[in-house]
């Protein structure tokens, strides 16, 4: 499954590892996404690779982000024109914090204050 | 001038579709007018396909579904067939664009977004029953530059 993890000090970072996020790989992220995610630290997930999600895979997106419990934060970054695309025609990205990259995102979590 | 018409067929698997769109994405980036509609026809085809695999077929692999894209002036046009079930009402479900604003992420809608963005990004979106056979077109616009 293409689903790769690194820890960073104020964050894990989730890096979906496929040109796609849809219907052909939901089940399978929602599963491998829990696996990874078995801790208490906040997530960003990396959607860098990705250029295409459809609403299977932005469903399985908000299904982890839920049963991660109430009070680890997930953000997105690098999301391409069509996913960006996606998530503001569905007002997700009201929901989700996103960084037009994983270093933005990055830097935002180690000064969460200034984010506020 | 008559339309350039693109036919795909495909059997009803979520890889099947997969491929299809890459094929959609080919056909309209060597349309050059059509180039700013790419990623949603990626979208909206995405979407119309994979819920015939989903519930017109109900997963069931190897039934066929028929894509025709037509080139016009200012639109691409859809045609889409495949011979699974009805739909339940006898249309597409239009309920809008899921809510967002219950309290707390545990009343966060996982679904419900396709029919919607479908909604959202075509124009005169039509669904008939023939026979064994559904039918849904509908026209994707070139927006205005």
């Amino acid at each position: 499954m293409p689903l790769t993890s690194s820890d960073h000090d104020h964050a894990q970072v989730v890096h979906v590892e496929d040109s796609r996020l849809d219907a052909s790989i939901a089940i399978q992220f929602k599963e491998d996404f829990r696996n990874l995610t078995d801790g208490d630290a906040d997530v960003i997930l990396d959607m860098s690779q990705v250029e295409f999600l459809d609403s299977s895979g932005l469903g399985s997106i908000v299904a982890v982000y839920k049963a991660m419990g109430p009070n680890r934060a997930m953000a997105l970054a690098g999301l391409q024109p069509a996913v960006e695309k996606v998530m503001m025609l569905t007002r997700m990205n009201t929901v989700f914090a996103i960084f037009p990259t994983l270093g933005d995102a990055l830097s935002a979590a180690a000064a969460p204050h200034a984010a506020e | 001038m008559a339309p350039t018409e693109h036919v795909f067929t495909l059997t009803s698997e979520v890889e099947e579709v997969r491929s299809t769109l890459e094929g959609v994405r080919q056909s309209i980036d060597d349309t050059p007018a059509f180039a700013e509609i790419g990623d949603v026809a990626q979208i909206i085809l995405g979407e119309v396909l994979n819920n015939i695999v989903e519930h017109a077929y109900q997963f069931e692999a190897g039934h066929p579904v028929e894509l025709i894209l037509a080139f016009r002036d200012m639109t691409l046009d859809v045609r889409v067939t495949d011979h699974g079930i009805t739909m339940p009402e006898g249309s597409p479900p239009n309920g809008g664009m899921p809510a967002l604003d219950e309290d707390g992420r545990d009343a966060l809608p996982e679904g419900g977004f396709g029919w919607a963005m479908i909604h959202a990004l075509t124009t005169g979106l039509s669904y008939s029953r023939d026979g064994d056979c559904n039918l849904l077109a509908f026209s994707i616009p070139i927006p205005a530059s």
